[in-house]
């Protein structure tokens, strides 16, 4: 259980609380969505004494056994979509603007600097730094997701305000698919790290190091008790559908801590200066209710002393 | 008469952001004031359409036994009493928005807007009971009752009417699903859709 929360390890035996959302979104790499059994997919989610989501996946549309993929997409665009407007109340764009804007100046040049959002979902980070031209000129904003139908819609929402990012269905770390020249690329994502167990955190941020990337920043909830106490109060007001306020809570109770973080970048990307702080839990700090871990490629030759 | 026109300044703000609510997370546009507008504007029609009846009796019942208003009038001072803090912290709150910083709209959002929605209906309901409470009079709770229920009607009513759809407006996604290429190489840790 190390590295697991540990609110989340109590009860030792049971598998660790998963989102539902986790257990539905399954693709392929051709492409095709993986079916979802109803009855395996609630007893996982009983097994952690989710008895309540295991009740919500019952209650879902089913044919034979499995969730009609119908409206396993439908509900995950609602909710997607229902994502969307919390990260407008969260101001998660602007967070993420503040922090590579810089980055993005200092990388300027006579060739274009990417911004990649990994797992963009419906993409509203990067059309909302393509409609306010946040990051200036010369930027290149590419989302990737592994989800065709969100991509998709992401990219239908582009073109509908006309903005100037694209959205890549794939892997965003496989060579070829999103970075390019990594030198000049920075890699963003959101709420994306606390769906990745502790021990494949390394593996995350060893990827960004053989790109090669020039600098990232992963958002994600701050954990401790203001965070989800705050999850629970915005998502019962803000969310409707039953889904998202589950998942929504679980979020912020499964977010892996700083130190956690640190450890998993350190080890994944020497050679980048990374940082990530949380403070004291006890500390109600709404405005930090979201912070990045960030990296940032050290020039060729930098010694560092690891305390 | 005071009374009946601050409780319906309140009614007029309360539905509006209401028809408001009701839109949001639906079209995944970033721009998208004139809509907001528009679900101002709906939230406003629907909240007029639901308590017509409840005013029509109230005036009715004032036309015809004019002694009676006093006690309508102890009911709305009593509501008044336990709407008009809440709407003053929820418009103090909305005034962050104008200010350029987003960490005060964010704060906000998140300390006053959002447990500020999630009390909404309790607060409705405690302005029934002191209106009951002033005014002894069955009937002028049972009105206050039903506006309450009105109000509380507008933004669910809002969201089946218009915004039960989610997906971008005049969508051809589709069309776009078929030119998404999917590469065949597995990579590390496949990112996955945000929760």
């Amino acid at each position: 259980m190390r590295g697991v929360p540990r609110v989340l390890a109590r009860g030792t035996g049971n598998p660790p609380p998963v989102e539902i959302t986790d257990l539905l979104g399954g693709w392929d790499t051709s492409g095709v969505r993986r079916p979802v059994p109803v009855e395996a997919t609630a007893a996982r989610l009983a097994a952690s004494g989710q008895h309540r989501a295991a009740r919500l996946v019952r209650r879902m549309p089913a044919r034979d056994g499995l969730l009609d993929p119908a409206a396993v997409d439908a509900l995950l665009l609602r909710v997607h979509y229902e994502l969307q407007r919390f990260e407008e109340e969260l101001q998660l764009a602007r967070r993420i603007a503040q922090t590579v804007a810089p980055w993005v100046a200092a990388l300027r040049g006579e060739r274009p600097v990417r911004v990649v959002d990994v797992g963009c979902g419906l993409g509203y980070v990067l059309r909302w730094l393509a409609a306010h031209d946040a990051l200036g000129p010369d930027v290149e904003l590419v989302g990737v997701d592994l989800d065709r139908r969100l991509v998709a819609h992401a990219a239908e929402l582009a073109a509908a305000e006309e903005l100037p990012c694209r959205f890549v269905a794939g892997d965003a770390f496989a060579p070829g698919v999103a970075a390019g020249d990594g030198t000049r690329c920075v890699m963003v994502s959101s709420g994306l790290l606390h769906h990745l167990p502790a021990g494949e955190l390394p593996a995350f941020f060893a990827a960004q190091r053989e790109l090669g990337v020039a600098a990232f920043a992963h958002w994600d909830i701050r954990p401790g008790p203001w965070s989800t106490l705050g999850a629970w109060v915005l998502h019962a007001a803000r969310m409707r559908e039953p889904v998202s306020r589950h998942d929504g809570v679980l979020s912020a109770r499964r977010a892996h801590p700083a130190a956690t973080l640190l450890d998993a970048a350190r080890a994944g990307a020497p050679g980048y200066q990374v940082s990530c702080a949380d403070g004291p839990a006890w500390l109600p700090r709404p405005l930090d209710v979201l912070r990045p871990v960030t990296g940032v490629r050290e020039p060729a030759g930098t010694v560092r002393v690891r305390p | 008469m005071r009374e009946a026109a601050a409780l319906t300044a309140i009614a007029v703000l309360d539905s509006m952001f209401a028809g408001f609510r009701s839109s949001l997370g639906r079209t995944g546009l970033i721009r998208h004031r004139h809509r907001d507008v528009l679900a101002h504007l709906r939230g406003l029609a629907l909240s007029a359409l639901l308590l017509a009846p409840v005013a029509a009796v109230a005036l009715v019942d004032v036309a015809l036994r004019g002694p009676r208003l006093a006690i309508y009038l102890a009911a709305g001072r009593a509501m008044l009493l336990v709407y008009l803090p809440f709407a003053a912290v929820v418009l103090l709150a909305l005034a962050a928005y104008l200010v350029p910083h987003w960490q005060h709209r964010f704060l906000a959002a998140v300390v006053v807007l959002g447990p500020g929605t999630l009390a909404r209906p309790l607060v409705a309901l405690a302005g029934v009971a002191a209106a009951g409470w002033a005014s002894r009079d069955a009937l002028a709770t049972t009105l206050a009752l039903g506006a309450v229920c009105a109000a509380l009607a507008v933004e669910p009513w809002a969201e089946r009417r218009w915004y039960g759809r989610t997906g971008p407006p005049g969508g051809a996604v589709r069309r776009i699903l078929g030119r998404c290429a999917l590469p065949d190489s597995p990579g590390v840790s496949p990112p996955r859709s945000r929760r």
